[in-house]
């Protein structure tokens, strides 16, 4: 089929890269619209550029974190950790207001005490992928030297003005809660008893690591992983 | 090949798999796509979650990965039309609209910012086949499959819109999206 220029020009600025076999003859014959074509191609170049807005960096853990949550829990289970993470975010708030007044233990045990659900879990509950946790460590400022085992749920939470990791691991079939606390600074290691938790608060590097268990025995083998894999990122 | 049997680990395992890949291959694209629609980024991300999570249910009915895009394309323009039904948007004003993003270090130079604002003014019935096409690679016959239009009707829109913003480029009347 042969094209008159008005044919090409409605079809090539429609189409600016048509291969349609009328219009690639058309341009072979015609100069002013071959130009036209290449000002077609050139203003689709700068629209590409300009369609591809930045993407926000956590879009895609955060994706990922919110399917593996909801796949976890029933979705009343899940109502319950959304109300739990905006009231951990009030509680934040205004732990935040009254700094200094509460030890950091309590404000631990009360902040995993507030997140119930994520220590719901069994046998069936699958380990996250080292790269689901990873990102939530990256997100929250921890670069893991290597990967960490027996994660069952990670996500970032509001914690004293900042947003930490808190990851549940799963110890003999049991819930360990870790918290990484990058702003954190402590002279040394101290014993969480709040509220019948067992824990240890210890000091790593510039930051400190929460760990809290149903059983002080549970405690240990998380530690030792924790302290050869986490690093703060600057 | 077969697959596991429904239900089991390596069923759980490769249909996680499978909905990482298609979140690694098409979150950007869905979020520019949906963040051209509405012209809100904060809205934009929230509707590409709650599009993915969609499509997590519903993976078993994805039945070929070539037509993984339009599928979820289809999934979060229902979104949208969702998020509209419940909440109207409101008066936007075009020429505010924070589209790039404003973090300090990652400013966009000004050529981009002058045709984002020429984009941003486009009628939505024009800016939707053309971020279609430009941005996601579609067909014609894949946007017109999507919008539900005639062929024709999207050959007219698309030509109308290049021919809007070949002539507002020309204009030397800069448009720019500001933050």
């Amino acid at each position: 089929m042969n094209l008159s220029c008005l044919e090409f020009r409605q079809l090539v600025g429609a189409v600016p890269d048509s291969r349609d076999p009328a219009v690639l003859e058309h341009r072979l014959h015609c100069r002013a619209c071959a130009a036209f074509a290449d000002e077609q191609a050139a203003l689709d170049s700068r629209l590409e550029a300009a369609l591809r807005i930045p993407v926000p960096d956590d879009l895609k853990a955060r994706v990922i974190w919110s399917q593996s949550g909801g796949r976890r829990a029933a979705s009343c289970r899940w109502a319950a950790v959304v109300a739990s993470v905006a009231l951990v975010a009030i509680l934040g708030v205004l732990a935040g207001q009254i700094a200094g007044s509460r030890s950091l233990s309590a404000e631990i045990a009360e902040h995993i005490e507030h997140e119930p659900a994520r220590l719901v879990f069994d046998a069936n509950t699958r380990v996250a992928e080292p790269v689901q946790v990873n990102l939530v460590l990256e997100q929250g400022g921890v670069h893991a030297q290597q990967p960490l085992d027996n994660v069952v749920s990670a996500g970032l939470c509001p914690f004293n003005g900042s947003h930490v990791p808190h990851l549940v691991m799963r110890i003999d079939g049991e819930p360990v809660s870790v918290l990484l606390l990058a702003d954190e600074q402590l002279r040394e290691a101290r014993e969480i008893h709040e509220d019948g938790y067992h824990g240890m608060l210890i000091p790593h590097e510039d930051g400190a690591i929460a760990i809290v268990a149903p059983r002080p025995e549970l405690i240990r083998p998380v530690r030792e992983q924790l302290e050869a894999a986490v690093q703060w990122r600057l | 090949m077969k697959l596991p049997p429904r239900g089991s680990i390596d069923s759980m395992n490769a249909r996680q798999h499978r909905f990482e890949a298609l979140v690694n291959a098409f979150h950007g694209d869905l979020f520019r796509y949906a963040a051209w629609l509405c012209r809100d980024r904060e809205l934009a991300a929230d509707l590409v979650q709650e599009t993915l999570l969609r499509a997590w249910k519903a993976l078993d009915g994805l039945r070929e990965e070539a037509a993984a895009k339009g599928w979820l394309i289809t999934i979060l323009r229902r979104e949208l039309a969702r998020h509209y039904e419940r909440a109207k948007p409101a008066g936007i004003e075009l020429d505010k609209v924070p589209l790039a993003d404003t973090r300090p270090g990652l400013e966009d130079d000004a050529e981009l910012a002058v045709v984002r604002g020429h984009i941003a003014q486009l009628d939505d019935e024009y800016r939707e086949p053309l971020v279609m096409q430009v941005l996601l690679g579609f067909s014609v016959e894949e946007i017109a499959d999507v919008m539900e239009l005639k062929q024709a009707t999207v050959l007219t829109r698309l030509f109308r819109a290049r021919k809007k913003l070949a002539v507002a480029l020309n204009s030397g009347q800069p448009q720019e999206v500001t933050g």
